[in-house]
């Protein structure tokens, strides 16, 4: 009876401290969130008033606008590709070049792009100052002299990438998923802030926000609508949720570790000098951000890195549970590789705010959160079932924690409709609110699930790359590609 | 106990969460009704301001339609603004000064909120009226960067002689507005750009970057009144800012440089090299071909590359000499002469060249040609 009382002793001692953790982590995690809509509430406004006073058109006239190579690496696109790069060619901006980079598909993406560009192999003469798998042909077009298309080994998005950074002409450029569709001033605004820092800007992101059952029609979306299905609807709010808080936030706060792979801008050299992309992570976009910061700073060079919530790149999210599933998996593991190839800035006050902020902020709530918020749930089922918790304690602690979750869901619908407003109807507000509500209850619960194994999986030496299975852009006529 | 501890924070997060949806529903319901009603009335007011700047009403009928909705016939009278020139541009200033927009901009400098002052700043730049430059002028001093620029770029758009001085005399504090931002509004004043830019590169206080500008602009711009200026800038040390007046230079087709041109190069830097061979081209110098010929061979990718592709801007001569280099010692220059050959419809053969980082002036040895599968 005596060791029974020590061991339920000891019992309560560490139930009371795990409670203390998961309270302490659950305020300090909120206190981030708060912070980051606070920030994104002062500044939004700013942006939407740059927006009206700043004439983008005035570029167009001037010589101070940039050449950019825009890189579109493409692995069995073949639903996607044509509508992508036609978008890209239509797009207002006095000198660019598309340049997609196809990674040896063996589905139609070449043959598609071939027919309906006129691509001609050429032997084109080009610097390979990044190491890429070899280069099977380059195809000019003849009916858009800026066009470029790379035939190359399969060798991933980074490698592919590295060709393409290789093949390209331009001091700037922009890359850009092969499922994505920029708006067609989106350059002439990510181009601003490299005209105003022309020395020290090196990188800049754009906003990312989903096209699914948006109308697109030549290579534009013409009519904005949300996702009919809960999984895109919830993506959607929580891509607001990334990009109108915390991205803004980071990059208010000179701490930006991230530009999005699927839309970001980069000076040419600035990505040469620090050795290209790296093609040994599948995280390789905020790899080379997290490099580039390592590198500089280390340096001591003067250097800028922004991120403007103001050009509109839009994208299709995976709309089942299995590629979404796939893709939560490679950035977690991807975000643990950028943590890990620059672990040396972990803590580090050398690295200034990016080392003592931003870098502990990813490890311990976008890298370890998933795993401590699921072993939370794991940890509330065990002490239920012993009895040492009561239910009635645990769900107002679970709808407590829900209820701030939703909470920032509404704040940052809110950010939305106070901003930019890009969903029109009456009926959308419903609709974004009803994603906030599954967002919290049910995506976030299999997203911290998908990530903890993606963690567990990284910490055993597995390494993954799916598939993402594409339904295709919706046209016009309301008819989906035929597959 | 425990449960109210939890009982009560769950209750504000949802009543905070339940304010901020009223909010967004308000703010939703308050745009709709907002937009709806300005369309309505910009479609009442548009027939009318069509029948004014046509000369079918007076400015008495316009005001009495527009009564109270300023905002309404501010946004039409912009929208005309950006098209209209002449009598029918007077006539919408005229009733722009009639309904106080003008004043009421003006008033707007002085306000504590930097955005009402950066509105009010970029509205006169649209209106364009000279009176407006001295309140202008005064902005260029305000404590935000973004009103001063608004301000800069508003005078741009009034081109008058005050404004333009004004502009001159920013340059000499780039610590309000940078001189790269100054020398933006600059460009879009055509027909005024000389005397800023002629300052600026006879100016030592002005930085490196604000002179690589001015020359950029002074090529972009068609400057031909300096082209003496940019000729004095070749004999600079600066390779950039030589690299950037041969540019300049070939941008104006200035006959003048044709000697200079020609000597550089020879040069020893690579990227002066480069650029003169691209100005050869560019300018059609025949005596150029054979030191376009010996630059297909340069250690340089870049002074390659713009060798190739200025002999194909020499039409028929450039074609004859790339066709001999395909018969070139060098593997990199028979493959430019052969790609270039090919963008021009002369070959038709599709092998891809790279070159290795390794010797030469940037890291460049030629390679061996690869050839590549799967090419027409």
């Amino acid at each position: 009876m005596w060791q029974g009382d020590i061991v339920g002793g000891y019992a309560v001692v560490v139930v009371l401290w795990l409670s203390g953790f998961f309270i302490f982590y659950f305020i300090a995690l909120d206190i981030c969130y708060l912070t980051f809509i606070a920030i994104g509430i002062s500044n939004l406004r700013k942006y939407r008033h740059y927006v009206k006073v700043v004439d983008f058109r005035a570029l167009l006239r001037t010589s101070l606008t940039k050449p950019i190579s825009i890189l579109v690496p493409a692995y069995n696109e073949e639903r996607n590709i044509l509508e992508t790069v036609r978008s890209l060619l239509t797009l207002h901006y006095p000198q660019f070049e598309v340049v997609v980079i196809n990674d040896g598909s063996d589905d139609e993406t070449m043959d598609r792009l071939i027919k309906e560009f006129e691509l001609t192999a050429r032997g084109r003469v080009y610097q390979r100052q990044l190491r890429a798998q070899p280069i099977k042909a380059i195809y000019e077009s003849r009916s858009h002299p800026n066009l470029v298309v790379v035939d190359k080994e399969h060798g991933g998005k980074s490698d592919s990438l590295n060709a393409g950074i290789n093949v390209s002409q331009y001091p700037y450029i922009c890359t850009l998923d092969a499922d994505s569709i920029l708006e067609s001033d989106a350059l002439l605004k990510m181009i601003r802030p490299f005209i105003e820092h022309p020395d020290s800007m090196v990188a800049v992101g754009g906003i990312i926000r989903v096209a699914n059952n948006c109308v697109v029609d030549y290579g534009q979306v013409k009519q904005i609508n949300l996702p009919r299905g809960w999984l895109a609807l919830t993506q959607v709010v929580e891509y607001l949720q990334a990009f109108l808080s915390s991205r803004v936030a980071f990059s208010e706060m000179s701490m930006m570790l991230l530009v999005s792979g699927a839309f970001g801008m980069y000076r040419k050299s600035a990505v040469i000098e620090v050795g290209g992309y790296r093609t040994d992570t599948i995280g390789e976009d905020m790899e080379l951000v997290v490099r580039m910061n390592r590198i500089l700073r280390r340096e001591r060079r003067k250097y800028r890195m922004y991120f403007l919530p103001v050009p509109v790149c839009w994208t299709e999210v995976p709309t089942d549970l299995g590629s979404l599933s796939r893709q939560r998996r490679r950035w977690q593991k991807g975000m643990v590789d950028s943590l890990r190839f620059n672990a040396e800035m972990l803590f580090n006050p050398r690295y200034g705010r990016l080392g003592t902020l931003a870098m502990p902020y990813y490890l311990i709530f976008e890298m370890a959160g998933p795993v401590i918020e699921l072993f939370g749930y794991v940890l509330v089922v065990v002490f239920l079932i012993v009895g040492v918790l009561s239910w009635f304690w645990f769900l107002l602690f679970f709808l407590l924690s829900a209820a701030f979750g939703f909470l920032f869901s509404v704040a940052t619908i809110l950010l939305e409709e106070l901003s930019f407003h890009r969903y029109p109807h009456r009926r959308d507000i419903l609709g974004l609110l009803w994603g906030g509500f599954l967002y919290n209850f049910g995506f976030r619960q299999l997203n911290a699930l998908w990530r903890t194994s993606a963690t567990l999986e990284y910490l055993g030496g597995f390494r993954f790359w799916g598939k993402v299975r594409r339904t295709g852009f919706r046209t016009e006529t309301g008819r989906q590609r035929a597959r | 106990m425990i449960a109210e501890v939890l009982l009560w924070p769950m209750i504000i997060v949802g009543g905070i969460a339940a304010l901020l949806f009223i909010i967004i529903l308000f703010q939703r319901m308050r745009r709709a009704y907002v937009e709806s009603r300005f369309e309505r009335r910009r479609a009442e007011l548009l027939p009318v301001f069509s029948a004014y700047i046509t000369g079918d009403a007076s400015v008495r009928e316009l005001c009495q339609a527009i009564g109270r909705s300023l905002d309404v016939a501010e946004a039409i009278i912009h929208g005309f603004l950006h098209e209209l020139t002449g009598e029918g541009r007077s006539r919408l200033l005229e009733v722009t000064e009639e309904l106080g927009l003008i004043d009421r901009a003006v008033r707007g400098l002085r306000r504590g909120n930097w955005m009402v002052r950066d509105m009010s700043a970029m509205r006169l730049g649209i209106y364009a009226l000279p009176r407006t430059v001295p309140a202008l002028v005064r902005c260029l001093g305000d404590r935000r960067r973004e009103v001063r620029y608004t301000a800069a770029r508003s005078l741009g758009m009034i081109g008058s002689d005050e404004a333009v001085d004004a502009l001159v005399d920013i340059l000499d504090h780039p610590e309000l507005i940078d001189t790269p931002r100054v020398l933006e509004i600059v460009q879009t004043m055509s027909g005024q750009v000389d005397q800023p830019l002629k300052l600026m590169l006879a100016s030592e206080e002005h930085p490196l970057e604000s002179k690589l500008l001015a020359i950029d602009l002074a090529g972009d711009l068609r400057e031909h009144s300096l082209v003496e200026t940019l000729l004095e800038v070749l004999k600079s040390s600066n390779k950039e800012k030589v690299v950037r007046s041969i540019r300049a230079l070939g941008k104006l087709s200035a006959p003048q440089s044709i000697d200079q041109v020609l000597v550089l190069a020879q040069d020893r830097a690579w990227e002066v090299r480069a650029q003169a061979l691209k100005v050869i081209g560019m300018l059609e110098i025949d005596e150029g071909i054979p030191l376009l010929l010996k630059g297909l061979s340069d250690s340089s990718y870049w002074v390659r590359h713009n060798a190739a592709e200025a002999l194909v801007k020499l039409g028929e001569k450039g074609y004859e000499a790339l066709m001999g280099a395909q018969g070139s010692e060098d593997g990199f220059a028979r493959d430019m002469a052969k790609y270039q050959l090919e963008r021009v419809g002369i070959a038709a053969n599709g092998n891809s060249l790279v070159i290795e980082e390794g010797g030469g002036e940037e890291g460049f040895i030629a390679a061996p040609l690869m050839p590549s599968e799967g090419t027409n």
